[in-house]
């Protein structure tokens, strides 16, 4: 266990590097003029350019740039923008609310998709089944945005059931239809996932081990069955928690959430290079360490892989 | 439950299955007519090549057949004296276990990977007989401990995979007694071992059936094995008991040409016995059985009649045989019966 | 120990590879299957209609989708215009049909890409394995680390300054890479786990024995084997990409007027839904239902060939 642990952090680190590199050199090496625009029509004073390409590390070839922000990321030092804000202040205002977004959509993928999944298992062949696969194609067929602009205008306009926009400081319960459309994606996932998994573990020799104990329907499905069945659910719900923090830019756009999402696009059309790359650093970071979570909770589900 | 006096153990009679769906026309008749009975204490064998549905008699008398593909088309299964088939799924499920347990060749895919060994066996205890999880594993240990497991109370905590191939199918055994049962099938539970731990299985198997009083089933290819340990022995072919006799004189007197063939086909212990001849041919498909006795393609005695008329299973006079114990399905049954299995008859 | 963790998305979705003896007779088993499938027969005819869209719009309308008329701005759905006008009076029937070509032309090359890509990477480190294998999974996570729509952001958006001007040529050569870029990584997990099943059957390790090379044994041998997986994983990308493109059109980084795709029409409508929700209505329909068939395609064929699921 120890020894996979360490292997699985190794190998996050080439990859954290590769993708903080990627980003910093998309955002700063390839802009020829860093200060182009960013007075307004006239060219910054000298003085301006001086004092933030110093404090940017702007002179030093981009690969030196980006160890020095490495050096800074290391003690919580994310940068600071153009306008003087401290990007980390900016994300401790975002980020909590993005990962309430990301959590309701997570807990709405595991009801529904868990449970659609399971019924039509069970089910096998039927209407109930029929209906559920074909919800599930037609979820993973809407886009987000379309998904979202939808339910805005027929449930916020049309039938006045909801606000069509969630307050600054949103709360678990006024996220939940965000959450729902942002979730939509992966339930239909989920659901699939479970099914086909419930399906083959169905047919097992363990499963007619279990029924030959004598043990009744509901602990054999539950015991035997649902549980050896979760495991790739669970992988993949845990891993889709890391990509749904950034994958909400759109979610977020459509109900005027100010999370994450909205931080790096607005950074993008401010022109504030550090923070677009303070923030996508932060869900890089953060997707690599709940995968990496990830495999280590799967070690510990199925014992199989834990003593290899 | 209604004992009655005379019945044995658990009594099969003509058990039919199929398998298929019978609107696209592909049916497969997999059991015709199965019947043998288990007394308490006794061990029953079942031979038969790879097919002729050793396993789904099995699974039908469990009640673990799965149905669909399967259908059961005919036929009885009552154990001490209870009819079985068409009674209340509960009634069946509350038998599993309690009253009849099975054992599986494949001791790794039978055992759930992802919970202990212990835990599984501990399951019976917990969810048949209330007990507390605790107490259930205390009882998983002494069980493990009976079938010669070594350091069984640290083993119940470890996984299948952590197990060998030969512990694994002890912890099956374990498993399977754990409520007690009257009657113990067990599905070719050394065909996946090798040879010495197979032999060290078998004695288990037979010390606790007669320590126990315990019936049992034993499906298995290994004739030697069968000599061992089998009072009875029941030769299946294409879904049908060809011949059934007491250990010895089916031994010394096999009946029927198939189970001559089978017997010629393995090296026998002692070193007798001739060449070896594997019977030539496959068994027919289930889904056209031909007419007449299923098996007279392959026979070389086979007449006219063999190819029109479906031989019944019908009592041998065997000098050797305990009582009319002695049952073939051959028309020409007489003329083997007396002959010793070495002879090589001309047809 | 390998990886054990494989991507259980692609797994359950496309199934595994297929068994290599009986190939032509999976196929022809495949097709047998699919002509009694009606979600097949449905999907497909919707692709043949969307194709004809496509390529011959001129067979459907004749109304000019880029001038309009702003008198009628926002105009309700008429026996003029079927399904309405736009906020600068063009007609929406035309655009949502002239809208079909650069959907389907972006999603299309973008699929291309994608399987070419993470198949020739794919089979490679199902062919090498070891250290290639090992390096090339590594750059695959870098992209894959990255959430689609915010890598998309932050390409598309270094390479064009916001506000600036691109030629439209450009833009969708722009906007296929993009969408290739952040990808690949799928296609290329699919074609590996295909590659590696198939580099372990004896006919490949005898072709390996008799001293074949690698570019004969990984294209000759292995590809056959390994394309039904990823030919599935094609159908339903080719979809998803399709809303990929429509996706970051709506965020104004994707393709821009001129060009009229289905995204193009959405982004334009998304602040004036409440005055006409027709314009939003017509080519999201489309759009979703196109996705779809693509997906439903995808669906049949993977139950088709990988009998698993059923
Ligand atoms: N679930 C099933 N679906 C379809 N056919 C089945 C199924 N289970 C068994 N059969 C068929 O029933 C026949 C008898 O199978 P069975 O498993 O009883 O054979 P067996 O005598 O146990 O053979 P073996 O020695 O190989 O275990 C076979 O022809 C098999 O194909
Ligand atoms: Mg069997």
């Amino acid at each position: 266990m120890g020894r996979y642990t360490l292997r699985r952090l190794l190998q996050a680190i080439p990859v954290f590097l590769g993708t903080t590199l990627m980003i910093y050199y998309l955002v700063w090496g390839l802009s020829s003029d860093p200060f182009a625009g960013k007075c307004g029509q006239r060219a910054c004073p000298q003085s301006y350019v001086d004092l933030m390409t110093k404090r940017l590390n702007l002179g030093d070839p981009v690969i030196v740039q980006w160890l020095k922000y490495l050096g800074g990321l290391f003690t919580g030092d994310f940068g600071r923008t153009f306008s003087g804000n401290e990007v980390s202040d900016l994300i401790a205002n975002a980020a909590p609310i993005s990962f309430r977004l990301a959590v309701v959509a997570v807990v709405i993928e595991i009801v529904i998709g868990i449970t659609a999944g399971v019924v039509s298992a069970l089910r096998g062949r039927s209407f109930v089944d029929s209906l559920i696969l074909i919800s599930t194609l037609f979820l993973i067929s809407l886009p987000v945005f379309v998904t979202g602009l939808v339910v805005k205008q027929v449930f916020g306009v049309e039938l006045g059931w909801i606000r069509t926009s969630v307050p600054t400081d949103p709360d678990v319960f006024q996220l939940f239809v965000p959450g729902l459309v942002l979730g939509s994606l992966s339930m239909a996932f989920v659901a699939r996932l479970t099914r086909t998994s419930m399906m083959e573990n169905t047919r097992a020799d363990f499963v007619r081990t279990a029924v030959a104990k004598g043990l009744s329907r509901r602990r054999v499905v539950v015991a035997h069955i649902l549980r050896t069945s979760l495991l790739p659910v669970v992988t993949f719900i845990g891993t889709d928690l890391g990509s749904l923090m950034g994958g909400a830019v759109v979610t977020e756009g459509v109900f005027n959430i100010r999370g994450l999402g909205g931080l790096v696009f607005q950074g993008i059309q401010r022109q504030e290079e550090a923070q677009v790359v303070g923030v996508v650093v932060l869900l890089v970071i953060i997707y690599l360490l709940v995968n990496l979570v990830v495999d280590l909770l799967y070690a510990v589900l199925d014992p199989r892989i834990r003593y290899d | 439950m209604t004992e009655t006096a005379a019945a044995p153990l658990l009594e099969v009679s003509d058990l039919r299955v199929e398998f298929g769906n019978p609107r696209h026309g592909d049916v497969a008749s997999v059991l015709n007519g199965v019947s043998y009975q288990v007394s308490a204490g006794e061990t029953l064998a079942v031979l038969g090549e790879s097919g002729s549905g050793k396993s789904v008699t099995a699974q039908t008398v469990m009640g673990i057949l799965d149905t669909p593909p399967g259908r059961i088309t005919g036929g009885s299964v009552r154990f001490k004296g209870e009819e079985l088939l068409g009674a209340d799924p509960e009634r069946r499920r509350l038998l599993r276990g309690e009253s009849m347990a099975m054992i599986f060749q494949d001791a790794l895919s039978a055992l759930n990977p992802v919970y202990t060994v212990g835990a599984q066996i501990a399951e019976q205890f917990r969810f048949r007989r209330g007990m507390s999880r605790k107490d259930a594993m205390v009882k998983a240990a002494e069980l493990l401990d009976l079938v010669k497991i070594p350091n069984a109370a640290q083993r119940v905590r470890e996984y299948p995979h952590q197990f060998s191939g030969g512990m694994r199918q002890r912890a099956m055994i374990a498993m399977s007694l754990a409520l007690d049962p009257e009657l113990l099938i067990a599905d070719e539970p050394t065909t996946a071992l090798d040879v010495t731990v197979q032999a060290q299985i078998m004695e288990l198997l037979d010390e606790l059936c007669r320590e126990r009083t315990m019936g049992m089933i034993l499906i298995t290819h290994d004739l030697g094995v069968v000599a061992e340990v089998a009072d009875r022995i029941a030769v299946m072919y294409a879904g049908r008991i060809v011949e059934e006799a007491d250990a010895a004189s089916l031994y010394a007197h096999p009946a029927h040409p198939y189970t001559r063939g089978l017997m010629a086909s393995v090296p026998r212990l002692d070193g007798g016995g001739g060449q070896l001849d594997p019977i030539p041919g496959l068994p027919p498909s289930l889904s056209a059985i031909p007419p007449g006795c299923p098996f007279h393609p392959r026979c070389a005695h086979a007449e006219d009649r063999c190819r029109s008329e479906l031989p019944s299973l019908r009592a041998l006079d065997d000098p050797d045989a305990t009582g009319d114990d002695h049952r073939a399905a051959c028309h020409f049954a007489e003329r083997f019966v007396g002959a010793s299995p070495e002879e090589v008859l001309t047809p | 120990m390998t990886d054990t963790i494989t991507d259980p998305q692609a797994e359950a979705e496309i199934g595994s590879a297929a068994e290599p003896a009986a190939e032509a007779g999976l196929w022809s088993d495949a097709w047998k299957q699919l002509r009694r499938r009606p979600l097949f027969l449905i999907s497909g005819t919707v692709i043949v209609i969307v194709l004809l869209m496509a390529l011959f719009p001129s067979l459907f309308t004749h109304v000019d989708p880029v001038t309009g008329n702003l008198d009628q701005s926002g105009a309700d759905p008429s026996s003029d215009a079927w399904f309405g006008r736009d906020l600068y009076g063009r007609d929406v029937y035309s655009r949502t049909i002239h809208g079909a070509g650069p959907s389907l032309a972006v999603g299309l090359l973008a699929t291309i890409g994608t399987v070419l890509v993470g198949s020739l990477a794919g089979l490679v480190m199902g062919y090498a394995r070891g250290l290639t294998d090992a390096v090339l999974s590594r750059i695959a996570e870098i992209f894959a680390g990255l959430p689609f729509v915010l890598g998309g952001i932050v390409i598309l958006t270094t390479f064009n300054k916001p506000g600036e001007i691109v030629p439209a040529g450009r833009l969708i050569a722009q906007v296929v890479l993009t969408i290739v870029v952040l990808t690949w990584p799928l296609a290329m997990r699919i074609m590996r786990a295909a590659a590696l099943t198939a580099a372990q059957q004896d006919y490949v390790k005898a072709a390996r024995a008799l001293g074949a090379g690698p570019l004969r044994i990984m294209f000759r041998h292995m590809l056959p084997n390994c394309l039904a997986p990823v030919l599935v994983y094609g159908t339903i990308q080719l979809g998803v990409n399709i809303g990929a493109e429509a996706t970051l059109s709506y965020l104004g980084i994707g393709l821009k007027d001129p060009v009229v795709s289905w995204g193009v029409m959405i982004a334009e409508v998304q602040s004036r839904i409440i005055q006409m929700p027709h314009a939003l209505f017509f080519p999201a329909t489309f759009l979703v239902v196109t996705v779809l068939a693509f997906v439903m395609m995808g669906d049949a064929l993977r139950d088709a060939i990988d009998p698993r699921g059923r």
